[in-house]
């Protein structure tokens, strides 16, 4: 299946999943399931359409181009700055990120430096001046 | 006049004056960066004004908004690095009267056209609003659901992309908006024991990772930008020959503007829209001949649109929370934030803030144009800023404004989470303002839509004025059934 397919699938299925699971699972009463039911039924009808759709529909750019993997591959390069910052803080984590991020994108020492040194005094300011508070630490100081 | 002199109090607060020019500076510097438009420019900010008192942060927000645009055009002419998509209608004639040593000459039009569309547009809101209050008064609980859907559907299915795409992603917001405590009945729906989860999926997470976290994906994919060409030198004299063009030529202006409002208006339309449909009526109404490239008319035409349309998008998006334009969706959003109810009842309760605003996007557009007369070469070479500098630059920004808006590493990891389906949305082609939009008028269309059948039943569907909004809901949708099918009738060519 196609990535674009798989999309109202998903959205379609997981309307359904929380469909039962608020009437069955939860047990919720009327009141509190009408609107979601609506919502949810709604979702499915509109993912079927979709799915309708694309059988009769000429292939445009986006359609036919390459998935979302490469995309998302970079976007997982980007996660490990929740535990950096959860472990050093905000002061030492995110510009220790920055700073790696961009060398590791092709930058030299001086660039990769300066940006992690900009957004350390970016941070101090923000949460020093503007918000009068002290960065948030992390577990290691 | 009471409303305007009530505006005009706010506006003798210094601590307006100072967050509009923050605001406006940091507009000015997204409009020059490429690729951030006026949408991603919101996401960014919505983070920020967590907290603020209501007026300051949507002082701050509509002034960042306003002068997007504006650093847009200078980067559009001198370099041919278009700051937003809505100034690439300027590209051909912008670039092509740069290359043959006029770019002062364009700038000065742009600029003055700039400042000038973006004065009518909030001059258009002003005479509306007042006119508008005692329609808006009109509408009860029905009419209220029915706008919050009428606002939903517009904007899912009369944008470019497939209906269906639409209104799928419209009601996908819908449904992460029915996590957390009912407002009804105050019964936490669909927490999963997840403590986090009762008070519901937060807007700021959501924002910033539909529409910052690809843009940052975006920009850490390009090495480095094309070569582009050096910016010309400033002649004053030619800025201000520009800025005269514009003046000679009142027609041409009053028109390109007029469109920019009536495409502002339009609930869905998109603003990307104006400009290009006011370029294009520009050239064939020019003397020149056929597609000649380089005429002042054809960078004129679309930067007064562009401005204009603001203030032409905030007339419905205040009257009725039906937002006129992707960027208007987030705006949104940020009354939500603020403590705003989007809607009739904000009309109703707060038209001085209203008419502040429009003072404000008048205010803003002017200063923004006169404070690039004399930096526009310098911040042209902004727009050459690399990409793999840009993109962490904006991920510390995601990160702490993440982490400040709710005090949570959490919130830093749902803006991940959300990243992954901004970057699906766009690949495949998803209207991301749609789903904001769903997200944020879900939770109004259920209140009112319980409090309609508690107090109306099924009757309410006989009220006039529901009959009126639900004619133009099915409108919409049939409307753009019949476009798509247009679409794929063999032998005509995809519009």
């Amino acid at each position: 299946m196609k990535p674009d397919a798989l999309f109202p699938v998903f959205v379609g299925g997981l309307a359904l999943v929380f469909l039962l699971l608020g009437w069955i699972g939860y047990g919720y009463d009327r009141q509190v399931m009408l609107f979601p039911t609506m919502v949810c039924g709604l979702l499915c009808l509109f993912a079927g359409a979709e799915l309708a759709g694309r059988r009769t529909r000429r292939p445009q750019g986006s359609e036919t181009g390459t998935g979302p993997g490469g995309d998302l591959v970079t976007l997982a390069a980007l996660v490990p700055v929740v535990p950096l910052v959860w472990l050093f803080g905000f002061l030492v984590g995110l510009p220790l990120f920055v700073a790696a991020l961009v060398k590791l994108r092709g930058a030299g020492w001086p660039a990769a430096l300066s940006m992690g040194l900009g957004t350390m005094a970016f941070v101090h300011v923000f949460f020093h001046v503007l918000l009068s508070q002290s960065p948030p630490m992390g577990i290691l100081g | 006049m009471e409303v305007l002199s009530a505006a005009f109090a706010y506006l003798t607060d210094a601590q307006v004056w100072a967050v509009a020019c923050v605001g406006l500076a940091v507009g000015l510097t997204f409009g020059i960066l490429p690729g951030l438009s006026g949408v991603t420019t919101l996401a960014i900010l919505l983070p920020f004004v967590y907290g603020m008192d209501p007026v300051i942060g949507l002082a701050f927000l509509l002034s960042a908004h306003a002068a997007v645009y504006t650093g847009g055009a200078v980067t559009t002419i001198l370099l041919g690095i278009p700051g937003t998509p809505a100034n690439a209608a300027t590209l051909a004639d912008g670039k092509a009267l740069a290359e043959r040593g006029r770019g002062s000459y364009a700038v000065g039009s742009a600029l003055a056209a700039s400042a000038l569309g973006g004065v009518l547009g909030a001059g258009v809101l002003v005479a509306l609003l007042p006119l508008l209050q005692p329609v808006v008064l009109a509408f009860g609980a029905p009419e209220i659901f029915l706008l919050g859907l009428i606002g939903v559907t517009y904007i899912a299915v009369l944008g470019q992309g497939a209906p269906w795409k639409g209104l799928l992603a419209a009601g996908l917001g819908m449904f992460l908006a029915l996590f957390g405590y009912q407002r009804i009945s105050g019964v936490p729906r669909f927490w999963m024991d997840i403590d986090y989860l009762l008070d519901g999926i937060r807007l700021i997470p959501l924002v910033l990772g539909l529409f910052a976290v690809p843009e940052i994906l975006a920009q850490l994919r390009e090495r480095t930008l094309a070569a582009t060409p050096s910016a010309a030198p400033t002649h004053w004299a030619d800025m201000g020959r520009g800025a005269a063009a514009v003046l000679n030529r009142p027609l041409l202006f009053l028109r390109s503007a007029l469109i920019g409002v009536f495409v502002g208006v339009v609930p869905g339309i998109g603003g990307e829209t104006a400009p290009f449909l006011a370029h294009a009526m520009a050239k064939r109404r020019s003397r020149a001949p056929g597609t000649a490239e380089g005429l002042i008319e054809g960078v004129i035409a679309p930067e007064s649109s562009n401005n204009a349309k603001e203030g032409g998008a905030l007339v419905p998006t205040l009257a009725l929370g039906v937002p006129g334009s992707s960027g208007m969706a987030l705006l949104l959003g940020g009354f939500i934030l603020l403590g705003f109810e989007p809607g009739p009842s904000f009309l109703e309760s707060h038209l001085d803030i209203a008419a502040l605003l429009a003072v404000l996007l008048a205010g803003t557009n002017v200063v923004a144009a006169a404070l690039m007369v004399p930096l526009a070469v310098i911040v042209a070479r902004m727009a050459r800023v690399e990409g793999r500098h840009l993109g962490p630059a904006l991920l510390a920004l995601v990160v702490t404004g993440a982490y400040a808006s709710g005090g949570s590493l959490i919130d830093v990891g749902f803006v991940f989470a959300f990243g992954v389906l901004g970057v699906i949305m766009k690949r495949l082609d998803y209207s991301r303002p749609a789903l904001v939009l769903g997200f944020v008028l879900g939770p109004i269309v259920e209140t009112y839509f319980f409090i309609t059948l508690q107090a109306y039943g099924p009757a309410f569907l006989a009220r006039p004025l529901s009959v009126a909004l639900l004619l133009m809901l099915v409108a919409a949708i049939v409307w753009a059934a019949a476009r798509t099918s247009a679409k794929r009738t063999p032998g005509k060519p995809g519009t």
